[in-house]
């Protein structure tokens, strides 16, 4: 079974904090000399719950990259993402409820189990929620 | 060691036992034996019924020929959704959902004409009832409501279903058949029904005498950071011993456990904006008051989604003589604070050429 390389999946901002209306942007790629064949790359930004209750999320952007007969997929070249982000919801630490922001990237390779990376963001900058109330 | 197999165990939690392809082929088998039960049936219908020689029917009889198209159509439906989810990844699918989701049907017009934020709830329900002496009248959460309409309904039932075993023994007592066991057996179902008329007495007047709470505001939707005014009015002839406004921030959060699905709560803010000690409201009159509402800086706006939420509202909470204790949430929405123009700029700014730089 071929190995997955590594990916990088980057945001330009260093910090990852976000205001709601900033446009975010960043780059994803594959390491390695030898080309890894890929069936297709799925990039997401979006949100999603995490805490006590069952798991609400949502897309925000969604580009697909699908390896064809004329433009094969060579993810050794980085490809650039960027969207403006939404005024809501905004990320929360919470006590029993999180809302967390994150740019997922899925990758099908054309042979073996599909890969899945995330480089998690801050929008906003709601305070996390008091211990006690 | 493999876990032993246990049938007649409550699965509690979301942790898997097996693997996925089973629950999906199992589905996939049983939405195939539908499509293949109601081909059969659809066949049988058509060529022995409905189509057979010597055999003449109304065209009443071919309403028959919805049963066995039912279950095809389920099962060929479950058959797509199962491919779909298996075929495409959630994040692939939930931008599909989004992307119907804000088409705009031919003459239906734009969704909604107040500003929309994504998981923010809307706030319709509070801005189209205006208010007399400020902005917007706050609605009552229909809980109490809803409270004695379930008491209402429970007490009717039951008592019916008793009343109906007591008449029963009071005349098999008369005829002297009475059969003692039975009677013994429905005195706790009589003492419940007492009870559940008890509660729904206690309820009414409860509502009914405590008065009616007012509440208006000044602005909304509300802003971390901003203050707003508020007013308050309370009917009813009554003897105030303590009287609050609080301003309540509650986390709600919905999860399975086992085949029951549960609600859990968390307050995570909780002020008092306004409080008052033994004083008395006069017959026919009204306690009224102004105050101010100030929403923290840095807190979490109103979010809405399928299984968890955080609510703002305020609590109106009180003591009266000879009543208990008693409360009312007047929900509120607190929006995000709009785009800066730092932000709002960054966003329209156009796309930088990236060549070289990663």
């Amino acid at each position: 079974m071929i190995e997955a390389p590594p990916i990088t999946l980057k945001l330009d901002s260093a910090a990852g904090e976000y205001q709601p209306g900033q446009r975010l942007s960043g780059h994803f790629m594959a390491e390695g000399a030898v080309p890894w064949m890929v069936r297709s790359a799925e990039l997401s930004i979006l949100w999603y719950t995490a805490g006590k209750g069952d798991e609400d999320f949502a897309v925000h952007h969604f580009e697909r990259f699908v390896d064809e007969p004329g433009r094969p997929l060579d993810l050794r070249l980085p490809h650039r993402f960027a969207t403006a982000l939404p005024a809501s919801p905004l990320s929360y630490d919470g006590r029993i409820v999180k809302v967390c922001w994150c740019a997922r990237l899925r990758i099908y390779p054309q042979q073996g189990p599909e890969t899945l990376t995330e480089a998690v963001f801050r929008l906003g900058d709601v305070s996390a929620a008091p211990a006690e109330a | 060691m493999a876990p032993r197999l246990r049938l007649f165990v409550k699965k509690r939690g979301q942790r898997r036992t097996g693997s996925r392809w089973y629950g999906t082929l199992a589905v996939a088998a049983l939405d195939l034996a539908l499509v293949a039960i109601g081909a059969a049936g659809l066949y049988w219908l058509l060529a022995h019924v409905l189509l057979a020689e010597k055999e003449t029917y109304g065209w009443f009889a071919w309403a028959a020929i919805v049963i066995p198209i039912a279950p095809i159509g389920y099962g060929v439906t479950d058959l797509i959704v199962l491919v779909w989810r298996n075929l495409a990844s959630t994040e692939r699918r939930a931008a599909a959902v989004q992307m119907a989701t804000d088409w705009e049907l031919p003459g239906m017009g734009p969704h909604a004409a107040r500003t929309s934020l994504p998981a923010v709830p809307p706030i319709d329900e509070v801005v189209d009832s205006a208010g007399v002496r400020l902005a917007y009248r706050l609605p009552s959460d229909a809980a109490s409501g809803q409270m004695s309409f379930a008491l209402t309904f429970v007490s009717v039932i039951w008592n019916t279903l008793v009343a109906g075993f007591v008449v029963s023994l009071v005349r098999d007592y008369y005829q002297g058949e009475l059969n003692w066991r039975l009677a013994w057996l429905v005195v706790p179902f009589a003492l419940a029904g007492a009870w559940s008329v008890f509660a729904l007495v206690r309820q009414i007047l409860l509502t009914a005498g405590t008065g009616t709470t007012l509440l208006e505001i000044a602005e909304h939707p509300l802003y971390p950071g901003q203050k707003y005014e508020a007013f308050l009015s309370q009917t009813g002839r009554l003897q105030v011993r303590w009287f609050q406004v609080q301003l309540v921030c509650e986390e709600r959060a919905t999860y399975p456990q086992g085949t029951d699905t549960r609600t859990d709560t968390a307050i995570v803010h909780r002020e008092t904006v306004f409080s008052e000690r033994k004083f008395e409201i006069p017959p026919g009159g009204a306690f009224e008051t102004h105050f101010t509402v100030a929403v923290p800086t840095g807190v979490m706006h109103s979010f809405s989604a399928a299984h968890n939420a955080v609510s703002w509202m305020l609590v109106v909470r009180g003591r009266m003589a000879r009543w208990p204790e008693f409360e009312r949430h007047f929900p509120l929405y607190v929006f995000p604070l709009p785009a800066t123009p730092v932000a709002a700029a960054t966003a329209i700014s156009p796309r930088r050429i990236e060549q070289g730089s990663v």
